[in-house]
């Protein structure tokens, strides 16, 4: 039988290419290749890390311009508001020191009015008292001179 | 002569016969596992070697009564 | 496109001149089933071209044992060249070698051992495919022969592989625990010995098998093309029209075997060396 026929000579034949393939393979021909493809993949993995290492710090660097973009705002809202503040307070320590100066002048020009009035009642009184008493002197011939009569007179004018 | 040559037909209707069941088995296979890659898709190439390795043994089975029919044929 | 028709076509026709004419230049009381087989099976001289005398082989090789060594030869070949080109972007033949030894790497050897293991074994399982996937090949180009078409090669592979099993089973687990290893966890020892007993001539038809497998696939197909060859001495002339597509297709057919083939002897080879030498659970 031809088909299944034993041939030990083809059979050792077979080891011995194999072996020498395997061995030329293994000892000078795959090294090489092999390290340069796994060099190969380091790299693109390596390019590949980083990329994406890029890719975050850029995304991370967005997220800072971001938070200080949000930051600045707040700052400047908080100044602008702590200055309109400020204004409001100034505005209103103002107005108050206005308001009470012109209190002030007000009640001072009353005073003033006050004095003035009570000087010219005093004045009147004296005017009135020495009208009264030369009156009197012309109408009765009496003289009415002394300190006495001039002191009741001004009473008198009190009471009016 | 004449029973040498019953022989050797019933050897290749026994070859025919196991080579008919291993076309099952591997339809069978083909199915399933289509089947399965239709289902997760992602799972593609796990799924087909195991399919080609299981086809694979149930192909061997299948020769192996080829070939002994095959040997029976060839007997002189 | 046009070009690429008409020069088909051109060739076609020369071959089915080639099988018409063929009838008439040899006999017709032609040994058939002998043609057959005298094309696959193991010889000593190469048939070049029809009607040209087989050139003889030197130092009374055998055309198989010429086709193994013209395939290792033809590796070496592809690795050399391959090993010139040393630039970041493979191209050319640097390409082919890189994407095989990927393809056994990334299909075959990582995902069974796993990348640690896998590394140390990664030179002999690319020597293996790239071997068989040459040998298988190479009877593909009219006037060669397979090799492994023939049962001795393939089952000294085979046996290769088996002594491979038993060698790193029983230096990874020691020989007792190589036995123990099939021994199933949580059974009685009756069934568990006659497990073991299974698993045993387990390994024995496993590697016949193998050894089978390749042989038969790559014997049938070879047979099957030149099958419906012979059809057209047998039949007519005229049957060329018939057979010589149908012989095309097992042709193109063969193509696809001859890498499956390749991929799932190797692909075994590795499971089953994996299996020996992994302790259960694992």
């Amino acid at each position: 039988m031809e088909l299944f026929a034993i041939e030990p000579g083809l059979a050792i034949w077979t080891w011995l290419s194999f072996g020498l393939l395997f061995f030329i393979l293994w000892k000078f021909l795959l090294p090489s290749l092999l390290k340069s493809i796994r060099d190969r993949e380091k790299t693109i993995a390596g390019a590949v890390d980083n990329a994406r290492e890029i890719q975050e710090r850029l995304d991370e660097i967005k997220k800072e311009e971001a938070e200080i973009l949000v930051k600045a705002r707040t700052q400047a809202d908080k100044v602008l508001s702590d200055t309109r503040k400020e204004a409001e307070v100034l505005k209103s320590r103002l107005l108050a020191k206005a308001e009470e100066e012109a209190e002030a002048i007000v009640s001072r020009a009353k005073i003033k009015a006050v004095e003035e009035r009570e000087v010219l009642l005093q004045a009147l009184q004296e005017e009135l008292a020495d009208f009264v008493c030369d009156a009197s002197e012309k109408v009765t011939g009496v003289s009415f001179t002394s300190e006495k009569d001039r002191k009741m007179v001004k009473e008198m004018a009190q009471t009016l | 002569m004449n029973l040498t040559l019953i022989a050797k037909a019933l050897a290749v209707i026994g070859a025919g016969l196991g080579i008919a069941g291993g076309s099952i088995g591997i339809g069978l296979i083909g199915a399933k596992a289509l089947d399965a890659i239709a289902r997760q898709p992602q799972e593609k190439k796990d799924i087909r070697t195991n399919m080609i390795l299981m086809a694979a043994l149930i192909e061997g089975l299948a020769f192996f009564g080829a070939i002994i029919a095959l040997l029976v044929v060839f007997m002189k | 496109m046009k070009g690429l028709k008409r020069r088909a076509s051109v060739i076609f026709s020369f071959l089915l001149f080639l099988g018409g004419t063929s009838l008439f230049a040899e006999s017709s009381e032609v040994d058939i089933s002998g043609t057959l087989f005298h094309h696959i099976l193991n010889g000593r001289s190469l048939d070049l071209f029809p009607g040209v005398p087989a050139v003889k082989l030197p130092f009374g090789i055998s055309v198989h044992q010429f086709m193994l060594v013209l395939s290792v030869l033809l590796i070496l070949l592809l690795f050399l060249v391959a090993a010139r080109n040393k630039t970041m972007k493979p191209k050319g033949v640097r390409s082919v070698a890189e994407s095989l030894v990927l393809f056994v790497r990334d299909d075959i050897v990582y995902p069974v051992m796993g990348e640690k293991r896998g590394e140390k074994w990664l030179p002999f399982f690319i020597s293996m495919f790239l071997f068989l996937l040459t040998v298988n090949l190479i009877g593909l180009i009219p006037a060669f022969k397979t090799a492994t078409g023939n049962i001795n090669v393939t089952t000294a592979m085979a046996v290769v592989v088996f002594v491979l099993t038993f060698a790193v089973g029983f230096k990874e687990l020691g020989v007792a625990g190589f036995f123990k290893n099939m021994y199933p966890e949580g059974v009685a020892p009756p069934i568990g010995i006659f497990v073991v007993l299974l698993e045993f001539i387990g390994l024995f038809t496993k590697s016949i098998v193998l050894s089978l497998r390749l042989f038969a696939n790559m014997f049938a197909g070879h047979l099957a093309i030149l099958s419906f060859l012979v059809l057209i001495f047998v039949i007519s002339p005229f049957f060329s029209l018939v057979s010589l597509p149908f012989a095309v297709f097992t042709y193109v057919l063969e193509v696809l075997v001859a890498l499956l083939q390749a991929f799932v002897f190797t692909l075994l080879s590795c499971i089953f060396i994996t299996m020996a030498s992994t302790p259960e659970g694992e």
